[in-house]
């Protein structure tokens, strides 16, 4: 069975990474999403790791802004991947700020038994992403961290 | 989508109710409501989420921040919170903390 791959970009939007731009990215992706993901509890998923992605590279580019010549920037592409037997609907995002690789799938797991008033105010954002989507990737490309959030869409035809 | 939040003083407890989404634009808005009430001293807090469509895990992080600053046996209420605000703080493991009821006369 053959193991390639296509996949069609749907759009994109590109903008600095900054929360002046928020709107634009939120707006962007949640109408690809509704319009890709129609299963309502998946698109809240898909949304929420989303959002939680936007809003780490939009504070590590506000943290690290004073080591860069320029305003770091934040490409959002939706794509949809196709498989001889799946189909993925993909966010992926692109920023020229700080490499940072998330280690996705080599975290420790957050301790979700751990009393709230013992627990400390953050961790919750990269668990939430790795646990609501299919699949989440990271590397770096051409100087750039480039992230993908990918949901199985072929249950949409079921 | 904005956040509005109407804040109601009842006898023992207070009720916030939120309208909008919860994210990280919106999460300090929620946060600053908190902070504004004196919740070490609180008896009851509700978070009425009839009206709210999205929780981020800015929004938990508001949550937590309440519970920890609340006496111990002080409880925190999630009214009616939909199917996937639920899943999400089940998920984090703060239905621990909390209390899920779907309307206030369950309280």
């Amino acid at each position: 069975m053959s193991s390639q791959s296509y996949e069609i970009e749907l759009g994109n939007v590109e903008a600095n990474a900054s929360m002046d731009c928020w709107d634009s990215f939120i707006d962007f992706a949640y109408m690809q999403v509704d319009q890709s993901v129609k299963d309502q509890s998946r698109a809240y998923k898909l949304k929420l790791a989303f959002e939680e992605l936007v809003s780490n590279i939009i504070r590590s580019s506000s943290e690290h802004s004073g080591d860069h010549l320029k305003p770091i920037t934040l490409k959002i592409t939706a794509l949809e991947r196709e498989f001889p037997d799946h189909c993925f609907f993909v966010l992926r995002t692109e920023d020229d700020g700080i490499e940072f690789n998330p280690r996705f799938g080599e975290r420790p797991a957050v301790d979700t038994e751990q009393p709230v008033q013992d627990r400390q105010i953050g961790g919750l954002g990269l668990f939430l992403i790795q646990e609501s989507v299919d699949q989440v990737s990271y590397k770096w490309i051409n100087g750039k961290n480039t992230y993908e959030l990918s949901m199985s869409t072929s249950q949409n035809t079921e | 989508m904005a956040l509005t939040i109407e804040v109601t003083q009842g006898d023992i407890h207070v009720t916030l109710t939120l309208s909008g989404d919860v994210d990280t634009k919106t999460a300090p808005e929620l946060l600053s409501k908190l902070t504004a009430l004196e919740l070490n001293a609180l008896e009851q807090l509700r978070l009425d989420l009839q009206q709210v469509d999205f929780v981020s895990s800015a929004g938990l992080r508001a949550i937590v921040f309440a519970k920890q600053k609340m006496p111990h046996t002080s409880s925190l209420y999630l009214v009616g919170a939909s199917e996937q605000i639920v899943e999400t703080v089940t998920k984090t493991g703060l239905s621990q903390a909390v209390v899920i009821v779907e309307s206030a006369e369950e309280i």
